[in-house]
């Protein structure tokens, strides 16, 4: 979920935009050590795919809707800093165009989902890919499931720090509506993956910075 | 698909729209932090709210229309209400939360409706690594509108075939958008190069 303006203290948005826009320039940094022209449109076109997936509702039984996050699932094609930099910018836009989010929370928004999802998710999945190989599938599951889960719990102590909530009254509720979220996001990674897999495997293989 | 483009009023002749964008960025920033930092009495949150108003007549921004874009945040507001119930004093804290976003929001919308996407772009290409940030966004704000157009394409495909897409489904058709969104950047940066755009 997007925090908006308002719903967090000075501390909480200094620590996390401090951070946040930290690794910002840090993913910058490493994104044009090895940058080429080719990769430009390829973020571009991305970002406009990440923002899309967040904006597009998926019906649910029962009348509600879920939107994806999709952070985990473009840090495994683009790499982890191509995917913080392109989401942060997606979730900057949302803020600025949509009113998903705030600006100042701008921090806190990308280290719940951003940073996570990407950097956090993909070196998890990395090393436990390579441990076991062959359960690839199971832990972009796995993985993506748990970034949604630690998404929530940041979202949880950024409102507690700021003296909105009550972490302990707070906690069942919001892991409850993330777990079905993160459920629903581990099998829209996992399909579509392997889609991906199946009909354009290049895709795959680009250049992960 | 019809899309509400939100710089529509960027082309209006009014008060905000002949600020400078730097100006105006960091007039908001200002007044983001200023409405971060007010204390939690109703008297503070007046002159922010006739400032909100005082905009909008000499931008020339329709209050009803200007309403509608603002609600968009309700949703949000009620799960973090239904949070916040659990603290003591907690219906308080959520009036006053409730209250700065709502100003926030409305700054950071008076901001957008009245600034040219492509002078934001521009402003933001100053800024340190700004080129990488300032490319990505103007790609976003191209593309995005075509993007969702032909997700709304395909779905329409699948079910006018008499399939109701269901979760799995909806993977398979983001996976689509993704290579159609790929290739596309491909014979993007081919039209981009052919007219003689570089890296700077």
């Amino acid at each position: 979920m997007h925090i908006p303006d308002g719903f967090l203290d000075l501390k909480t948005v200094s620590a996390t935009n401090v951070f946040s826009i930290g690794f910002l320039f840090y993913s910058i940094k490493k994104i044009t050590k090895k940058l080429n022209p080719e990769r430009i449109p390829l973020l571009g076109l991305s970002c406009a795919f990440i923002f899309t997936l967040e904006v597009i509702s998926f019906p649910l039984p029962g009348g509600t809707t879920v939107h994806l996050s999709g952070a985990f699932f473009i840090s495994l094609i683009l790499g982890p800093f191509s995917g913080f930099f392109i989401t942060f910018i997606s979730l900057f836009v949302q803020a600025l165009i949509l009113g998903h989010g705030g600006i100042l929370t701008i921090g806190a928004n990308s280290l719940n989902i951003a940073f996570t999802g990407c950097v956090m998710g993909y070196y998890f999945y990395k090393f436990f890919e390579e441990l076991f190989p062959s359960f690839k599938t199971m832990w972009i599951f796995i993985i993506s499931f748990l970034t949604l889960i630690t998404g929530s719990l940041l979202l949880l102590i950024e409102l507690t720090i700021s003296g909105k909530i009550l972490f302990s009254k707070s906690l069942f509720p919001v892991l409850f509506a993330h777990t079905i979220a993160g459920i629903i996001e581990g099998i829209f990674t996992v399909s579509a993956i392997s889609f991906l897999q199946r009909v354009k495997p290049e895709i795959l293989k680009t250049q992960k910075i | 698909m019809k899309h509400h483009f939100i710089d529509d009023f960027a082309y209006k002749k009014g008060f905000l729209q002949r600020v400078d964008t730097g100006l105006k960025v960091i007039l908001l920033i200002l007044l983001l932090l200023c409405v971060l930092v007010i204390p939690e009495k109703v008297l503070f949150y007046i002159p922010f709210i006739i400032l909100t108003f005082l905009f909008l007549i000499f931008s020339k921004i329709p209050f009803i229309y200007f309403l509608k874009r603002i609600l968009i945040i309700f949703p949000f507001l009620l799960v973090l209400f239904s949070l916040s119930i659990f603290k003591e004093n907690g219906l308080r804290i959520f009036l006053f939360s409730f209250l700065k976003s709502l100003i926030s929001i409305s700054f950071v919308f008076l901001f957008v409706m009245t600034t040219k996407m492509t002078a934001l772009s521009e402003f933001i290409k100053k800024l340190p690594a700004g080129f990488l940030i300032s490319d990505i966004f103007s790609f976003l704000y191209r593309y995005f509108f075509l993007l969702q157009d032909e997700f709304e394409k395909m779905k329409r495909a699948m079910i006018s075939k008499g399939k109701n897409p269901k979760l799995k489904d909806y993977a398979l058709l983001s996976g689509n958008l993704f290579i159609r969104s790929y290739e596309r950047s491909e014979r993007v940066l081919k039209a981009m190069i052919s007219r003689g755009w570089k890296i700077k």
